[in-house]
């Protein structure tokens, strides 16, 4: 008869346990794919998830970054807000992605920011004087471009907490399947800032930048541009098409060598999700003058399930064995 | 000293009565909890993991009060579950006729009443709980303190649900019959009624309705309190007919509306329950 309970109580146990451990299953594996956003083609696939970066200023040595790049450029410079004030912290959300085809209107109006920065009127005047329609645009330059789109928000460095609203909304980020498309981007575009330059000086506008390689590099880097994995190859593929020749890749690391008062070199580091992690500035000593770092929401939150999901099953673990001597002493006491 | 053991004394009652009932209704506590958990997910985690290309909201505030879609349904069913039985089951299960020990009835109902309240609360915290860990996984810190207002406002709103509830539990011959009766017009009636209301009479602010008080554990997140708390809505040929849609009512009139609620039920509840014979 005892022998029979013994069996029925270890069943019970052992169902309530394979139960516990099924949901705990259950539940890391919804959280992680429902953050992870893997999307493949052939050749490269963008590992983005959904959740916020935050970058925090480490470190600035103010001194070393004068005699290294000048007074004319302050970190402000190269990073929007606060960034000259150590501790102080910005954020880039990323709310969203899909694949798409953008044609070169859409690179010039969301990549390039044509008309963004102008007032409504000189927008209207400026799309009857350049042309600028979409119709236009597709006849003159007519690729396509399979795409990423990745929907980000971002919060400029800050001193104090976060506002409640970003300072830059809805930011439609394309992150190319082929990244040897870029040149063409590139040339299409730098040839179309040549076609509307004088437009843009006769609206007494400022003409639209020719880029060259390495500073449309630059510009994808300023602007945290994500890269698909895996990231080596993918970034070499755009520098090697760039023709760039200041840029070494060191596995999921970049160093972009600049020249101010002195040679320095901005080492950028990439997370698995193809998104700056750490950016470093150093002189031409090799030491480093300027930092920042980050960390991310999602594997902050992580953690803490999996703390709150072992203490969880620690603590059933210890009842149960608590009540099983407890119940095992009465069966002595009952014997 | 002996003034304090007679106030445990008297207090004693209540608290066995409260882990009595903590004790009878834990499995229906977890299976709740779970609910809860599980409504907070479908909410504000499948229209994410379901279609990558829906972005989330641009801030944490937007995000919490997309995912309170459920939050009604879960108290107003919570509630009626964990409510439905208070006084009929003492009525159903003939607990006068218990002989030794006698227990004043109003210490029963004030022990059982603070239980299931207890057990209530721990289910919208675990709905509030969920919906902030996945605010923080998505957006990081600071989390709004505004959330903790929504919270005590949820919890204003259970108070009101629950004293109607038991004001039904009060007069009702079982427990199933309270808790689909409750769920009936709660979430159908009421509904129904403030939707009459809104369409015959626009201009008249609804503030007999519990339905209404509720849209404040929503609005009461907005950074900024809505000034016009209605919207105007126009229809039929050329907007020839206009109406009136009520977004929220003050922060004092839905406290106003809960409290009213919660004494008028009350009282109800214990007038029957001292007149009704075990």
């Amino acid at each position: 008869m005892r022998k029979i309970q013994f069996i029925a109580a270890y069943k019970k146990r052992k169902i309530f346990f394979s139960g516990i451990l099924i949901v705990s299953i259950f539940v890391l594996n919804i959280t992680l794919f429902a953050v992870i956003g893997v999307s493949t083609n052939e050749q490269y696939e963008l590992n983005i998830e959904r959740g916020s970066i935050i970058y925090e200023i480490e470190d600035y040595d103010k001194n070393t970054w004068k005699d290294s790049i000048g007074d004319t450029q302050t970190p402000g410079d190269f990073f929007k807000g606060s960034a000259d004030d150590i501790g102080a912290t910005g954020k880039y959300l990323i709310k969203g992605f899909s694949e798409s085809k953008w044609n070169m209107y859409d690179m010039l109006i969301e990549y390039f920011g044509v008309l963004k920065s102008m007032s409504m009127e000189d927008a209207q005047q400026f799309i009857l004087m350049a042309n600028f329609t979409e119709d236009d645009i597709i006849n003159e330059y007519n690729n396509e471009y399979k795409v990423w789109i990745v929907i980000v928000a971002k919060w400029n460095f800050n001193s104090d907490d976060f506002e409640e609203e970003p300072d830059e909304d809805n930011l439609y980020i394309p992150v190319l399947k082929d990244p040897m498309q870029i040149k063409t981007i590139l040339q299409n575009y730098n040839d179309w800032a040549l076609k509307v330059k004088n437009i843009a000086i006769m609206m007494n506008l400022e003409p639209y930048t020719i880029f060259s390689g390495d500073e449309f590099f630059w510009q994808l880097i300023s602007n945290n541009v994500p890269f698909a994995s895996p990231i080596q190859n993918y970034m070499e593929n755009i520098i090697k098409t760039l023709r760039i020749n200041n840029t070494k890749i060191d596995g999921q690391t970049i160093q972009i060598e600049k020249k101010g008062n002195t040679n320095y070199i901005i080492e950028i580091e990439y997370n698995s999700i193809g998104i700056q992690s750490k950016i470093e500035f150093r002189n031409s000593e090799n030491k480093v003058f300027y930092r920042i770092t980050s960390s991310r929401s999602v594997e902050i939150a992580l953690m803490l399930l999996y703390i709150i999901l072992i203490v969880f099953l620690s603590a059933i673990v210890v009842i149960t064995i608590w009540r099983k001597k407890i119940k095992s002493k009465r069966n002595a006491l009952e014997v | 000293m002996k003034i304090l053991k007679e106030v445990y004394i008297s207090i004693e009652p209540v608290g066995t009565t409260l882990i009595f009932e903590l004790k009878k209704q834990w499995k229906k506590l977890l299976v709740f909890i779970g609910m809860s958990i599980g409504f907070a997910l479908l909410g504000s985690y499948l229209p994410y993991l379901l279609a990558p290309d829906n972005p989330l909201p641009s801030t944490i505030t937007d995000f919490i009060q997309d995912s309170f879609s459920f939050i009604t349904m879960i108290i107003i069913f919570s509630t009626c579950f964990f409510f439905g039985g208070i006084i009929v089951e003492e009525f159903s299960e003939r607990t006068g006729h218990i002989v030794f020990p006698i227990i004043n009835r109003y210490k029963i109902l004030f022990g059982k009443y603070l239980g299931a309240f207890i057990m209530e609360i721990l289910v919208i915290a675990a709905y509030y709980s969920t919906l902030m860990y996945l605010g923080f996984m998505y957006y990081g810190n600071p989390l709004p303190l505004r959330i903790i207002f929504s919270f005590l406002m949820a919890i204003l709103y259970m108070l009101a649900v629950s004293a109607f509830v038991t004001m039904f539990s009060s007069f009702m011959k079982s427990i199933s019959m309270t808790i689909v009766a409750t769920i009936m017009i709660l979430l159908i009636v009421n509904m129904m009624v403030d939707q009459i209301i809104g369409l015959t009479i626009p201009d008249f602010e609804q503030i007999y309705s519990l339905n209404y008080m509720s849209n404040l554990i929503k609005y009461v997140l907005e950074p900024e309190f809505p000034k016009e708390r209605y919207v105007e809505i126009s229809y039929g040929p050329g907007d020839a007919f206009k109406t009136k849609r009520w977004l929220t009512p003050t922060i004092e009139t839905g406290i106003m509306i809960a409290l009213s609620y919660f004494i008028i039920c009350i009282i109800i509840s214990l007038s029957i329950f001292r007149r009704k014979q075990f």
